[in-house]
């Protein structure tokens, strides 16, 4: 803590050059995988790419704009995020202002580009829970005081995104906040029985939408219904089996043309593993590993409990999703539309990814010295 | 122990760090189930999903190129192939389907009706039409229409349309041989590429260069045929003038090389064009030389004859008494055709006035046993064996099944059916000096302008000596000089013969007609050293029934055309044969 004065710390190193890793991994990628898609559809090869790489860069300034402002300020800045998202949450629902697309409204149009306001709630929320357990440290252990404020935040941006309806970005958040307090010592027994008591209405919601009790149905058995609802799930482990050890190699997907939907967003990471192999799709894994591993790492290093809280949030959001994006298509999942984070074609999920990977590094920059 | 508190300074994050620690060690499990499976998926599984994924970029087009063509023995063409144009659709790719609806319906002659179900197909590739003439193709081609495609296919041709169609038969849509030669060497004729794998995007749109592979022929196998195209002509001319000047339901005629069993002619009458095969009659289509058994008739006696001289039961000069033109077996009576009456007759003599009696009476001196053994030996009651499809064995009962009659019957022809090729080929032996060869109509295969197998001539056995051939020979001389056979007579060249003028069964009454005739002649020549055995059978003649009035002059004319063409020198000219050494 004192050290810090004599001598200006850098970030983690290893973490910047992992992001970079993944984010080069991400652009050549979406090239490879959209390339003949776009061209059939856009007469432009480039179409995606150049999109992509506008995000890169506007995600990149975002980066390092959070990287030189100290991650104290967002202290401050906790509520006003919070009203800020809750605002674009509810702008969603407006038939002038949300963009529905395939049956959910989860865009807001600004422009040419869209903005998909329960990406920015990940942070939001992440940065919520980060600061009330530092506010309420003292009194986790208490019910109504230490736990019952942050179940009834949470509530309230879980059932506006689970309306929308966006169940994978829901469930994602639900998980990471929980996890957030359990791991800052709220008691298990709380968390537990709250999800007893969300868990009916959760089954409710699965089974009174039928392309989600398919999807489950789905998952459970691909093969059963190839043509159709296992349709996705299966061109994905056509696109892993084929790609075998070594891979087809870079660019020489078969399973993107036009078999595999999604090949360059939700599905991304099976035309990795079709082109690179095991090799690559490891190597991907790798990558996430160590920014587990630094981003955790930096929460223990943290000059104090906020930067702690909210380094371990952001890098859990980060992992979980990836995570659960390489066990979709991997088929250990049910299929979600869940991006693979730095890696798919980008867009407000590559953005708000990119300035919570600037607020960790700032953190790691004042961490004290483990 | 008790918990450290949140505010405790001096360790913060010790429970953290706990807690942490089995978050860790959940996303630790969840990537080594991760890892776990990728390692299934893309080593275990690697090649049960590759051959999965396989099946769904391949489409199997069915694209003939390059069948074998079918040559006469000169390397003249009999069937060749001609360059198409085939035209399919990918409904995937269609973006206007009412224009592309409206200029396909008028470009290809086809219903609206069709042309909309293939338009809503699921499939990405069906056929429109096959083997389109190239200029009706390109204007459509002009049009480009999105979703319409071509493929260069070959069509078969036969260039001498309905020349030696029966024996050539013809091939359906996807160039599958279906009769005649095309169906018999089809394994050989079809070539390799008949199926071909098209790698296709999920749009179905062919990748890279894949559909290039269709256009590329491999060489083809040819066939060289024992036919002669030349003789091939004349006799189907002949035949046909023959048949159409007796109104006869039909008929058919066979050259051969009485040495090797070489087809030089196989005529059908009447005739169709394999090009467009479909308009004529399926009966039309068959090779009656082959897959029809006839009764003989006289035409039949030589073999008697050369059994019993080969046998010594009988000389030409042994005289046999022809009961004056009626003669009693059982119950039933057998005269004479013309109701000649004959008395005391030599074998020779027999054969020239073609009479019936005495051919009993000669198959009498061989005996039952002998006589049927004869009869298989010279090929009769079992197919030949030649390499064209539907041959028919003929009828010849057993031994043990013959009545009283049989014996008799036989003997001048009836009871007994026979193939005209087989007839042939007895025939042969008794030219070639008393070796029964077996017919065959290929006798190479050549690829890239070189023969690369060969289908030698096969003797099947000796039947009779040289010295009964001989005799034979010259009995069957004066047959064509003072007997039955006159009008077979070639200027320049001594034929031998022999006339047979068959009563056909009258399908309705199961008894022999009495105005429905197979008048059949069957010779070769020269006699002495002969190059060619001619069969000409004409089906239910008009008018004149006789073979030796409506078959004989059929043979002449084909004997003629085919000697000159051959080169053979008549009695006349003089051969020089220059000595080299």
């Amino acid at each position: 803590m004192s050290s810090s004065n004599n001598k200006q710390q850098h970030f983690d190193t290893l973490l910047a050059l992992t992001l970079g890793a993944l984010v080069i991994t991400g652009i050549v990628m979406v090239y490879s995988a959209s390339a003949v898609y776009a061209q059939e559809e856009y007469q432009d090869s480039l179409y995606f790419l150049k999109r992509h790489l506008v995000w890169v860069l506007l995600g990149s300034g975002i980066l390092v704009a959070a990287l030189k402002v100290d991650y104290h300020k967002l202290h401050a800045l906790t509520y006003p995020a919070m009203a800020l998202t809750l605002l674009l949450l509810l702008m969603v629902m407006l038939p002038g202002l949300g963009m529905e697309a395939g049956g959910a409204r989860r865009w807001l149009s600004l422009g040419p580009l869209t903005f998909q306001p329960s990406e920015l709630a990940k942070f939001t929320v992440i940065l919520f829970i980060a600061r009330s357990m530092v506010k309420r440290a003292d009194k986790l252990r208490d019910f109504a005081y230490g736990y019952l404020p942050n179940l009834i935040v949470l509530g309230i941006f879980f059932t506006l995104i689970l309306l929308q309806p966006d169940f994978g970005t829901a469930m994602i958040i639900s998980l990471v906040a929980f996890t957030m307090l359990f791991v800052a010592g709220v008691r298990p027994k709380f968390l537990f029985y709250s999800v007893l008591a969300v868990l009916p209405f959760l089954i409710t919601a699965i089974l009174s939408h039928q392309y989600r009790t398919r999807r489950i149905l789905a998952f459970l058995d691909p093969w059963q219904d190839r043509a159709d609802s296992g349709f996705q799930a299966v061109q994905s482990f056509l696109a892993f089996g084929q790609g075998g050890i070594w891979g087809l190699g870079l660019g020489d997907s078969r399973q993107k043309l036009f078999y595999l939907p999604e090949a360059h967003t939700d599905f991304i990471y099976s035309v990795i593993g079709e082109e690179l192999g095991i090799i690559g799709a490891l190597g991907v894994l790798v990558l996430f590993g160590v920014l587990l591993w630094r981003g955790f790492s930096t929460a223990l290093r943290a000059r104090d409990l906020f930067g702690t809280h909210l380094a371990f949030g952001i890098t859990l959001v980060i992992g979980v999703q990836a995570l659960t994006n390489m066990g979709v298509a991997t088929g250990i999942l049910p299929t979600k539309g869940l991006t693979l984070p730095f890696i798919s074609l980008g867009g407000s999920s590559l953005v708000v990814s990119m300035l919570s990977m600037g607020v960790l590094l700032n953190i790691s920059e004042h961490a004290t010295r483990a | 122990m008790s918990r450290p508190k949140a505010n405790n300074l001096k360790t913060p994050l010790a429970g953290f760090q706990n807690r942490l620690g089995l978050v860790i060690f959940f996303l630790a499990l969840y990537g080594a189930g991760l890892t776990a499976r990728l390692v299934y998926l893309q080593v275990f599984q690697h090649e049960a999903l590759l051959a999965e994924a396989e099946k769904q970029y391949v489409e199997k087009v069915e694209i003939n190129t390059g069948r074998g063509k079918i040559f006469d023995r000169n390397h003249n063409p009999l069937a060749t192939n001609i360059d198409v144009e085939s035209v399919y659709l990918n409904p995937r790719e269609v973006v206007d389907p009412e224009q592309a609806l409206r200029v396909l319906t008028s470009a290809l002659d086809l219903s609206p009706e069709l042309i909309r179900q293939k338009l809503s197909s699921r499939r990405h590739f069906v056929w429109l039409k096959r083997k389109m003439a190239l200029p009706d193709a390109a204007r459509l081609k002009n049009q480009s229409i999105a979703g319409v495609g071509f493929i260069r296919e070959s069509r078969r041709f036969y260039p001498k349309r309905a020349l030696a169609a029966s024996t050539l038969g013809f091939v359906g849509l996807d160039n599958q041989g279906l009769e005649g030669i095309e169906h018999y060497y089809d394994d050989l004729l079809k070539g390799t590429t008949r199926k071909t794998y098209v790698e296709r995007d999920a749009r179905g749109r062919p990748l890279l260069d894949s559909e290039a592979g269709l256009l590329t022929p491999s060489p083809s196998h040819d066939l060289v045929l024992t036919l002669d195209e030349v003789i091939q002509f004349h006799t189907e001319s002949a035949l046909a003038r023959q048949v159409e000047r007796y109104q006869a339901r039909g008929g058919v005629a066979v050259v051969m090389e009485p040495k090797s069993g070489d087809v030089l002619a196989l005529a059908t009458y009447p005739p169709f064009n394999p090009n467009r095969y479909g308009v004529s009659n399926s009966d039309a289509w068959r090779n009656k030389v082959v897959s029809y058994a006839y009764e003989p008739g006289s035409i039949f006696k030589p073999i008697v004859a050369a059994a019993a001289i080969e046998e010594g039961t009988a000389e030409p000069t042994d005289i046999f008494f022809c009961e004056n033109g009626q003669m009693k077996i059982g119950k039933s009576k057998i005269g004479e055709a013309s109701n000649h009456s004959f008395g005391w007759l030599s074998l020779s003599r027999i054969l020239i006035h073609s009479s019936n009696i005495g051919a009993i009476k000669i198959a009498q001196t061989l005996g039952g046993q002998h006589f049927f053994d004869y009869i298989r030996r010279f090929g009769f009651g079992t197919r030949s064996g030649i390499d064209l499809p539907g041959e028919s064995p003929g009828m010849l009962r057993p031994l043990k099944k013959w009545s009283g009659l049989s014996l008799a019957s036989i003997s001048f022809g009836h009871e007994i059916s026979v193939t005209p090729l087989q007839m042939v080929t007895a025939m042969a032996a008794i030219a070639n000096g008393g070796t029964l060869v077996k017919p065959r109509i290929a006798s190479g295969v050549w690829k890239d302008g070189e023969r690369v197998d060969h289908f030698p001539p096969v003797e099947l056995r000796r039947v009779i000596s040289g010295k009964t051939s001989r005799k034979m020979v010259s009995i069957l001389k004066e047959v064509v000089r003072q007997g039955t056979g006159k009008k077979a007579a070639v200027k320049g060249y001594e034929v031998a013969g022999k006339t047979g003028t068959a009563q056909k069964i009258d399908p309705e009454t199961r008894k022999y007609s009495a105005d429905n005739f197979v008048a059949s002649f069957i010779g070769f020549v020269p006699a002495d050293s002969p190059k060619l055995v001619i069969l000409v059978m004409i089906d239910e003649p008009k008018d004149k029934y006789w073979g030796g009035e409506v078959a004989a002059p059929a043979f002449r004319e084909i004997a003629r055309e085919s000697l000159r063409h051959l080169h053979v020198p008549s009695r006349g000219e003089r051969v020089f044969v220059l000595d080299r050494a």
